[in-house]
């Protein structure tokens, strides 16, 4: 179908955005309104005043946002080629967000030009996604990942920031929500020029876009420069989100949808693509956020990026079921180092460290008398107030390691980790609406509105469309000035805090068994890495298989996020320690990625709290933020 | 949350009603104490007892200001997560807690005796008499029934004064507003513990529309255009920063009350909290209007 258009979707959209404009507008000005009331309002004239400078600005910075984020979609969906990509993938809105939130707590005069340190912060994401993804000729499943990572650092600095601060980053928080609302010119002036820059550059590209989204080989035999002309197409893309994000903050959904949509009425090539994808995003932006205007007073500060997301959820839904999900291509295993000549030895070393770390970080500690190592009957007391936390920390990072081990092994992508699940979205999600109905819930309603959501996740695999929606949902919650908002932040946090001694022990069960029953699963885990095809020739039922260990490491993120809360970087980790020191077998190995993954999150547990004490850093985020860069390495050194 | 609230009311029966309760058959001096959150410290503060302790007290003399923690308090940590082993290690005899720290009660009855004090009367009508029942429950308890009274008459007093401030005020309606960043603004309306001080005062409030829970909800500074004639009380230092981008703004920048100079500008009051915060709030607000007016 070569002359296909999406017609009727652009009909309706357009139709639905003048009624709605024409309602808003007849509301503000009943007595109707003239071209003269358009340009030159009477001063005098409140709601004069608010047509040309709110209501006019509005509807054309939606229209051209909502046309840049299409695109942007449109160009990466096409480079990266992935359905699923959108912005949000290359990190610009973490990236914004953090530049953001540094520049309001420590050089709040720089928000003078607040659009230039949004754009700066986007830049800078890009920048080291780029580089991170250089030495593999920018391939699209490394940028994927090097995105996914440089997102997940920029989250957890943000969350730091965020949660020590929280009472001057309002204003953060609803830039970061996707307002659309205008107060004058400005906005629009800052976005024209910009965007038909960058869209003129897009122009360029239609040609060799169409063959980037081929395979290599083919892209390369026709002539291509591919490193090349990915990094120009990359780089326009996010600059197309990056000025948008910019402006208006964080608007999500629109760059998914406007191409999937203009793909679902048959649009093939790629400049029809391009054109329907930012038609189609424009309408799309400005009728959610006409809806959004006409709501009542109280409701009109939702902000329109979490309306888009809202709507999209249904979509993204039938959208991922009829993907094949979570099938990310082979990447070249990272071959390890050296193999251990004596593992089992080495193992029982690693495991004996466990029992001394357990004893240093109950018994080292600053209280208010100071730093002591804490002997007799006053350590008898302290353990009381440590160990539980201290085996939380220790067994959900066992936990999460092993289940980021198990994913990476069975799909052999070395980037694999809990987090693609989503669990994690689907527990803020329960808890935080959890908190919107019961004004002072207890830990146990907590946990099990966390575990609600978190199994939700895991049975209708949605996690991907969550993981935008919980943000927005916070970001509600933070606009709203919540008195209780820090208690949900400390939570979202991964903080051992409110640990009891009985999910202590039943995490350290649910790690237990799950080690002890490794041994049964090794011979699957040993074959899985080297392929499909191999593992199936040997005789491992495929789809039992993989059913039984998706299960596994699932049950296994859950209960780490039940017990100490939502964000993970230890499943990333611990397998990789366990594989850089040079645990290679599948037993082995998962054995001693939960050895690994347990120590960092029981070391990063007790640096937290006492890194500033007694102020708290989250053992998660302090894993992360330490974390991040190693796997950064990791991920650019190419091996 | 009910037992929150069960607590509260039973402390508050057993003090007002004189039944003969714990709380007043063995009156307990008021010794070591510790506050795990704001509000409590602040009320302590305000009855006379200094807490051995309270979170983030950096941020507590920039955003609650009066009464001022003595040096000799020391510092909790974060106020999501009040440190409790170096509670424990303080020994206190008494520990002052937050509704919503509830999800941690039994790790703190570990340590000694402890009470919820919630004066914040979220989504009752009146939050200040709310406030100052709970108060009076926590003043009972400590064997402070004296200071809480000479409080209450502190705020009657307060009010006296600003009334007086306050007899030449023109009548206009009032936005009382926190400017989050010169584009959108936190306006107190129906339900906050400002609103029942504007009601004492005899004051409109200007923003009569829905409000949250708490008493605010969150606005693009043009709905200042609803109102024209009113007048526009800004509450925080964060305001004095954005004020600037507020009034650059075409459609604030052409109201009247722009033009005319009716907008007066307060420091931080915590917009919860019960009697303390509502004693700022009558004095700084009281001041503040009658400066413009007179």
């Amino acid at each position: 179908m070569w002359f296909a258009t999406p017609l009727w979707p652009v009909l309706t959209l357009a139709a639905l955005a003048l009624l709605t404009i024409a309602r808003n507008i007849a509301t503000l000005l009943p007595e109707g309104v003239g071209i003269g009331t358009l340009f030159m309002p009477d001063p005098s004239l409140p709601s004069q005043m608010l047509l040309h400078y709110t209501v006019l600005p509005r509807i054309v910075v939606a229209l051209m946002a909502g046309a840049a984020l299409g695109l942007s979609g449109t160009i990466l969906q096409r480079i990266l080629r992935n359905p699923l990509a959108d912005p949000a993938t290359l990190g610009i809105a973490s990236g914004a967000y953090l530049a953001m939130a540094i520049a309001t707590l420590f050089f709040p005069a720089a928000l003078a030009y607040r659009d230039w340190v949004a754009f700066a912060g986007a830049a800078a994401a890009l920048a080291a996604i780029l580089a991170l993804s250089w030495r593999r000729g920018l391939s699209p499943v490394t940028v994927i990942l090097a995105g996914m990572i440089v997102s997940l650092y920029c989250g957890a600095v943000s969350a730091v920031l965020t949660l020590f601060n929280h009472d001057f980053l309002v204003g953060l928080f609803l830039w970061g929500a996707g307002h659309l609302d205008q107060q004058d010119w400005r906005e629009a002036i800052f976005l024209a020029p910009r965007l038909l820059v960058v869209g003129a550059v897009t122009l360029l590209m239609l040609r060799p876009l169409t063959l980037l989204a081929l395979d290599d080989a083919h892209a390369r035999s026709l002539g291509l420069s591919l490193v090349a002309w990915r990094l120009v197409a990359l780089t326009a893309a996010a600059a197309l989100a990056a000025i948008v994000t910019a402006a208006v903050g964080v608007i999500g959904f629109i760059g998914l949808a406007a191409p999937t949509l203009a793909r679902a009425c048959g649009v093939r090539r790629s400049g029809a693509l391009l054109l329907w994808s930012g038609v189609l995003g424009a309408l799309l932006l400005l009728a959610t956020d006409q809806l959004v205007l006409g709501l009542p007073t109280t409701y009109r500060v939702f902000p329109t990026g979490a309306v888009t997301a809202l709507l999209g959820a249904p979509l993204l839904f039938l959208l991922i079921r009829r993907l094949k999900l979570l099938a990310p291509p082979h990447l070249a295993s990272a071959a390890p180092t050296f193999r251990l000549s004596r593992p089992v030895t080495a193992l029982i070393l690693l495991a004996l460290l466990v029992p001394f770390a357990l004893w240093v970080v109950t018994a080292l500690g600053e209280s208010s008398r100071g730093w002591s190592l804490a002997q007799g009957n006053e350590y008898v007391h302290l353990l009381s107030w440590r160990w539980p936390r201290a085996i939380a920390a220790f067994s959900s990072g066992a936990m999460l390691a092993l289940a980021g081990a198990i994913m990476q092994r069975m799909t052999g992508n070395p980037m694999a980790s809990p987090e693609v699940l989503g669990v994690s979205s689907g527990a803020v999600l329960a808890v935080v609406a959890l908190l919107l109905v019961d004004p002072a819930p207890t830990r146990w309603g907590q946990i099990l509105a966390g575990s609600g959501g978190a199994m939700a996740v895991l049975l209708l695999l949605v996690g991907l469309t969550l993981t935008s929606g919980s943000g927005f949902v916070m970001a509600v919650l933070m606009a709203a000035q919540d008195p209780r908002l820090g208690q949900v932040l400390a939570w979202m946090s991964g903080s051992t805090y409110a640990v009891r001694p009985v999910e202590a022990i039943s995490g350290a069960l649910l790690a237990g068994i799950t080690l002890l029953s490794v041994p049964a699963l090794r011979r699957w885990l040993d074959l899985m890495p080297l392929g499909e095809p191999v593992a199936k020739a040997v005789g491992v039922p495929a789809e039992l298989s993989r059913g039984v260990l998706y299960a596994l490491s699932a049950v296994l993120t859950a209960g780490a996020t039940i017990v100490v809360g939502p964000l993970s970087f230890a499943g990333l980790m611990g397998p990789h320690l366990a594989r850089l020191a040079g645990f290679e077998r599948a037993s082995m190995h998962l054995t001693a990625s939960a050895l690994c993954g347990g120590l960092v999150l029981l070391v990063a547990d007790w640096l937290g709290r006492h890194l500033i004490f007694p102020f708290p850093v989250p053992a998660r985020l302090f894993a992360t933020i330490v974390g991040g860069p190693f796997l950064l390495v990791l991920l650019g050194g190419g091996r | 949350m009910w037992r929150a609230n069960e607590l509260s009311r039973r402390a508050f029966l057993a003090a007002s009603a004189c039944v003969c309760g714990p709380a007043l058959s063995q009156p307990r001096p008021a010794g070591r104490i510790v506050a795990l959150d704001w509000v409590s410290g602040q009320s302590l503060l305000a009855l006379g007892i200094v807490p051995l302790a309270m979170p983030e007290l950096e941020r507590y003399a920039r955003l609650v200001v009066e009464p001022a923690a003595p040096a000799s308090v020391r510092e909790l940590g974060l106020r999501s997560e009040p440190n409790l082993e170096f509670v424990d290690q303080l020994a206190p005899d008494l520990i002052v807690l937050p509704p919503q720290l509830e999800p941690v009660r039994a790790q703190i009855d570990r340590i000694a005796p402890a009470m919820v004090f919630d004066p914040n009367g979220f989504g009752e009508t009146d939050p200040l008499s709310h406030g100052a029942r709970a108060l009076q429950a926590l003043a009972a308890r400590l064997d402070a029934v004296q200071a809480y009274e000479d409080l209450a008459r502190r705020l009657e007093m307060r009010f006296r004064e600003a009334a007086q401030r306050l007899r030449d005020y023109d009548g206009r309606p009032l936005y009382l507003a926190t400017i989050i960043d010169g584009r959108r603004m936190l306006v107190f309306g129906r339900g906050s513990l400002f609103q029942t001080v504007l009601d004492r005062l005899g004051i409109e409030n200007a923003w009569t529309g829905m409000t949250s829970r708490f008493g605010h909800v969150t606005l693009t500074v043009d709905r200042l255009s609803q109102r024209p004639e009113a007048r526009l009380l800004c509450i925080g230092d964060s305001s004095r920063a954005s004020i600037a981008t507020l009034l650059a703004s075409p459609v604030v920048a052409s109201l009247p009350f722009v033009g005319a100079g009716r907008i007066a500008l307060i420091p931080d009051v915590l917009f919860y909290g019960g009697l303390p915060s509502a004693i700022r709030f009558v004095e700084l607000a009281s001041a503040a209007l009658a400066q413009r007016v007179g």
